[in-house]
């Protein structure tokens, strides 16, 4: 019975996983370039604090103090985090994809499906959190 | 003969998309379709502002040009010039958004009707759309480095 199931189970057929594959490194790819990104940013922004305060105290008075500075720099690195959590959620997908296509492993297969469907969760609301966070600065 | 039972063999004990892995590409499908038609609406939105912002940006070149030669096309070169800046913009990231919302749909509609060519288109975009970020962020990438690179240059011969 449970075999009869598994002949009319969808298959990761030799297409579907050269596309898998091919998808994944790329994924990979884009997810360790937003970690190096992410991680010059956040260096960037240390490295220059007293040039950027300076900046922005000329267009924002009373800027330069340390608090605003400190507030500014925790933005950039929750944000930064934010993303590379992200990332990470696609960069797991990737790898376990992959290695479950390589060594035909169904149970790393699922977790790296299941790394990639948290990826666009978070995605999506993160969107979702930018849209009302839009839509109030509107109004 | 013996290579239709080796190729049966590879559909039986292969991977396979079991219970859990629809669940999670079911889900995944959902949201990547969410995105997509956001990222939709969002993209007319910009198209829409870029070609009200060139009319904005005419009539402030016009009205800063209005007392020298450079005249009227120069101002409708600079206008026509941003426009199609932000539309090439806009259409760039129009076509990833269409490759996630393939990969959604076709997802979908494979999931539902077991059809494995549907799978295999769906995941097909994935590449696609992965592929197409992957090379804008590497054109991405060359860039800022040849930035860098003039930046130092630049700094160095003053």
């Amino acid at each position: 019975m449970e075999e009869d199931q598994s002949i009319l189970e969808l298959q990761v057929d030799e297409t579907a996983s050269k596309n898998l594959s091919d998808a994944t490194r790329w994924a990979k790819f884009l997810s360790i370039t937003a970690f190096v990104c992410m991680g010059l940013v956040v260096i960037f922004f240390i490295a220059l604090r007293s040039q950027i305060a300076s900046a922005f105290s000329e267009v924002i008075p009373g800027f330069s103090d340390i608090d605003s500075l400190g507030m500014l720099i925790g933005i950039i690195v929750i944000a930064a985090g934010i993303v590379c959590l992200l990332m990470y959620f696609l960069f797991r997908g990737s790898v376990l994809i992959k290695k479950g296509i390589e060594s035909k492993n169904q149970d790393m297969f699922n977790h790296g499906l299941a790394s990639l469907k948290t990826y666009f969760i978070m995605y999506g609301i993160l969107t979702i959190i930018g849209l009302v966070a839009n839509l109030v600065s509107i109004f | 003969m013996e290579q239709q039972n080796q190729n049966q063999d590879a559909g039986l004990f292969g991977l396979s998309i079991d219970t859990t892995g629809r669940e999670h590409l079911t889900e995944a499908a959902r949201w990547a379709r969410f995105l997509a038609i956001v990222g939709f609406v969002f993209i007319a939105l910009f198209a829409v502002l870029a070609i009200a912002g060139g009319s904005y940006f005419a009539n402030m070149f016009g009205r800063a040009n209005q007392f020298n030669e450079v005249g009227s096309g120069f101002t409708t070169g600079m206008t026509i010039g941003i426009i199609i800046y932000y539309l090439c913009v806009a259409l760039l990231v129009f076509l990833a958004y269409l490759f996630l919302y393939r990969f959604a749909v076709n997802m979908r509609m494979a999931l539902q009707g077991n059809n494995q060519e549907l799978l295999n288109r769906s995941f097909q975009n994935l590449k696609i759309l992965y592929r197409y970020w992957g090379i804008l962020t590497a054109i991405g990438l060359v860039f800022f480095a040849l930035f860098v690179v003039i930046a130092v240059l630049g700094r160095g011969s003053m």
